[in-house]
């Protein structure tokens, strides 16, 4: 994985990555779309995709957080890509205080 | 005679019916080609009116385009009908079906013109034949004449980049989901000064623009109207229900009831009168949890460590100083001038955003719902992508690289005002957007299936909005049941007396939501002597009391410029009662004490309230005299500081 500018990355076919999200001041958790998949968090709370698109195309990571009424000002959502070696890519923050309309991210995966 | 006029009648019948049957024809004919040409010549005939004013003319434009792009589509699917029964149509039906096509594909090359589109005929070789003009309100050459360009009167393709020279000085349609992407896209790049902040939502607002292109304005209407009543901003708390002053028995508290509720990280309140004493006092207040120090090191108050220390949240603990020097209340809080110091123990499970009760029903409710406002998204990409790939990721390239659009925007303006800066973003976003897919259009795949495709993806993504808005709205009711049920704490407080005695309270509090907007909260307590004085009368219990207290929340206050914080304003009513058997018999004491109290309290700032109440009693606990208090206070809620100032120190 190589990050190539922000929420945009280059993958290979056949990748695999994962997203890491760190919910500070809130609790409920977002949702992870791997262009139409919805993914679920493993053990760890990590969302697991792989590429399966051919070189030249894209694929998209999307991702939908809330806030409440009741979640705090600085509540926000953290989002971190980190490829097969480990190494973490911090992405997007997500806060309560962005516009509402934002909440919903999308990462561009390009397949290399 | 009679056979003449019954052979007229009959003629005069079958003459109006022939008529009748004609017309009946006629309007047939009319239902669809026909009756939208008529619209298209009366937004023309509109488009002539040299009265009109520009937002009429915009209007109406707008309107032409629309009718013309559907005009376009009944010609060219009556056309593909009639080619379709020509090729094996009997010879007696070939020459009206010839005719027809002919007439067809006239008026086709008119709409085409009126379009400013290439020629059906002139696409033969691509079957991306009918390509469509985003919008009549495209901006004129170089920004000297912001007034839009009718379609009907547009010379030829609006195509070139020099007609937007100066994108961002044109008008751009308001109110359409591209614009509300837009704006949200410019507040995140101008709150987080960073140019680079909105790309992850520039693919959003290609979809949009992309749509605005190939689907007719009508068909995106319900649209955009589900995306605006999505996006109202969000409120914060209004709960009143925390204790951040003293309690009633000490000598500055404002207050003749406790509340249940606590801080979690750090209360402050200095507060001046008294309830139940007979001499008027200032204090100082400080609460805490245990949860801010089990944290602090910890990354603070995460969801994480929230939900790992949980158990610690149900615990407080407070300290009240008497105030000697008022000009540095801090130098008070000594060992020496503590007044009383109390713990206390919440019983009731967390009634939060945070509790396992809501994250259950969020992950049931609201969590799919989240889902299948991703997935319709993801679906649409991907279909752009499949279709468009090439001009996508080039006008992605064009908006979002480190020399794009947006950047140069952001670079050349930076200095303006924050509200001027987002208003021009928003512009040069919306325009650059339409201004690339216009010059691109030759180059767009949108045929009829294409258009399909574009259509049932927005009526999904405008569903799951839709479905997502309805269970975001049923978790808020939700979390305000939760906020509505009981709650209930056991407080200890120790009380240090220079004068009397040393003693114990022992309290349960329990709050429930009355009929909005009151609230309904009852005290009853104890109180015992650490050393009972026998010659002061004392036995080891001190005292008993209860009290009830009824809260009206009458909004939010005005004092407070944060429009996210919902502060509220309230008034309160609390009777309290109080047996002090020590006094029985005493000279000019009294054993028996009641206190009626009104409360206003009034939120200053975010994090700030001032409360101050009025108190009639019977008699204190040192002397029989009835008596009107005046007390009065500042607390501060360091919970919600924190946020104020984590917000106010984001770039």
């Amino acid at each position: 994985m190589k990050k190539i500018s922000e929420s945009q990355y280059q993958m290979a076919n056949g990748e695999t990555g994962k997203l890491n999200i760190t919910l500070l001041h809130t609790s409920h958790l977002a949702s992870v779309v791997h262009n139409n998949l919805v993914l679920q968090p493993d053990p760890t709370g990590a969302y697991v995709f792989t590429i399966t698109r051919s070189s030249g195309k894209i694929e998209f990571l999307i991702v939908t957080a809330t806030f409440l009424s009741n979640d705090p000002q600085t509540a926000e959502y953290q989002l971190f890509l980190q490829d097969q070696s480990g190494t973490s890519f911090p992405d997007r923050v997500i806060k309560h205080t962005d516009p509402p309309i934002t909440w919903q991210s999308t990462i561009r995966l390009v397949v290399v | 005679m009679w056979q003449k006029i019954v052979i007229s009648m009959a003629l005069i019948a079958i003459v109006l019916s022939t008529e009748n049957r004609t017309e009946a024809q006629q309007i047939q004919a009319c239902d669809a080609i026909c009756s939208k040409q008529q619209q298209v010549d009366k937004f023309k005939s509109n488009d002539q009116k040299p009265f009109l004013d520009a937002d009429l003319k915009r209007i109406n434009s707008q309107r032409l385009h629309d009718a013309l792009v559907e005009l376009h589509l009944l010609i060219e699917q009556n056309l593909s009908v009639a080619e379709d029964l020509l090729s094996d149509a009997p010879e007696a039906d070939k020459k009206e079906l010839g005719d027809k096509i002919n007439a067809l594909q006239q008026k086709l090359q008119a709409v085409e013109h009126d379009l400013s589109l290439p020629g059906r005929s002139s696409q033969a070789s691509s079957p991306a034949a009918t390509v469509i003009t985003p919008s009549a309100t495209v901006p004129n050459t170089a920004g000297t004449n912001n007034d839009p360009i009718p379609a009907s009167s547009a010379a030829g393709p609006l195509i070139g980049a020099t007609r937007f020279a100066s994108c961002s000085d044109g008008s751009s349609p308001a109110n359409t989901y591209l614009s509300m992407l837009a704006r949200g896209a410019a507040e995140l790049i101008v709150s987080r000064q960073d140019p680079s902040a909105a790309n992850d939502q520039i693919d959003r607002i290609l979809f949009a623009g992309f749509s605005d292109v190939a689907v007719p304005q009508q068909f995106r209407g319900n649209f955009t109207e589900v995306m605006q009543k999505l996006y109202v901003k969000s409120e914060t708390r209004k709960a009143t229900d925390k204790q951040i002053g003293a309690s009633p028995q000490a000598e500055g508290s404002t207050s003749a009831i406790e509340k249940p509720d606590f801080t979690k990280l750090l209360g402050f309140a200095v507060e001046h009168g008294a309830v139940e004493q007979v001499v008027n006092g200032t204090t100082l207040t400080l609460s805490s949890s245990p949860y801010a120090l089990m944290t602090a090191g910890k990354g603070g108050d995460t969801a994480e460590n929230y939900s790992h220390y949980n158990a610690f949240t149900r615990l407080g603990a407070s300290a009240t100083f008497n105030i000697q020097d008022q000009n540095n209340v801090l130098a008070s809080a000594t060992r020496k001038q503590l007044s009383e110091w109390s713990v206390r123990y919440r019983f009731n499970p967390d009634r939060s955003t945070r509790s396992k009760d809501f994250l259950d029903y969020w992950n049931s409710n609201v969590l799919p719902e989240l889902n299948n406002s991703g997935v319709a998204l993801g679906n649409a990409l991907l279909h752009l992508q499949d279709e468009n790939s090439t001009v996508i990721n080039a006008i992605d390239q064009k908006l979002t690289a480190p020399d794009g659009f947006i950047a140069q925007y952001y670079s050349q303006h930076k200095d303006e005002p924050q509200d001027t800066l987002i208003d021009g973003l928003e512009k040069e976003i919306s325009c650059r957007v339409e201004q690339q897919f216009t010059e691109n259009m030759n180059s767009l795949q949108i045929t009829d299936a294409t258009r399909v495709v574009l259509q049932q993806d927005l009526d999904a993504y405008a569903k799951a909005q839709e479905g997502l808005q309805t269970a975001i709205t049923r978790a808020e009711n939700f979390s305000k049941e939760l906020e509505k049920r009981w709650q209930g704490t056991f407080a200890y407080t120790q009380k240090q007396q220079q004068i009397t005695s040393n003693y114990s309270i022992l309290k349960f509090i329990f709050e429930k939501s009355a009929p909005a907007p009151l609230k309904l909260t009852a005290n009853i307590e104890g109180s015992l002597y650490h050393r009972p004085d026998p010659l002061k009368n004392q036995e080891t219990l001190r005292d008993f009391s209860a009290a009830l207290s009824f809260e009206y929340l009458a909004g939010r206050s005005p004092f407070v410029t944060n429009p996210l914080d919902q502060s509220q304003v309230s008034l309160s009513f609390t009777g309290s009662y109080e047996r002090m058997p020590e006094n029985r018999g005493v000279l000019n004491k009294k054993a028996d004490i009641g206190n009626a109290q009104f409360k206003f309290q009034l939120p200053v700032a975010s994090g700030i309230v001032f409360p101050i109440s009025f108190t009639f009693a019977n008699s204190s606990e040192l002397v029989k005299k009835n008596h009107w208090r005046v007390n009065f206070g500042l607390t501060f809620d360091l919970d919600k500081l924190s946020q104020l100032m984590s917000v106010s120190s984001q770039p």
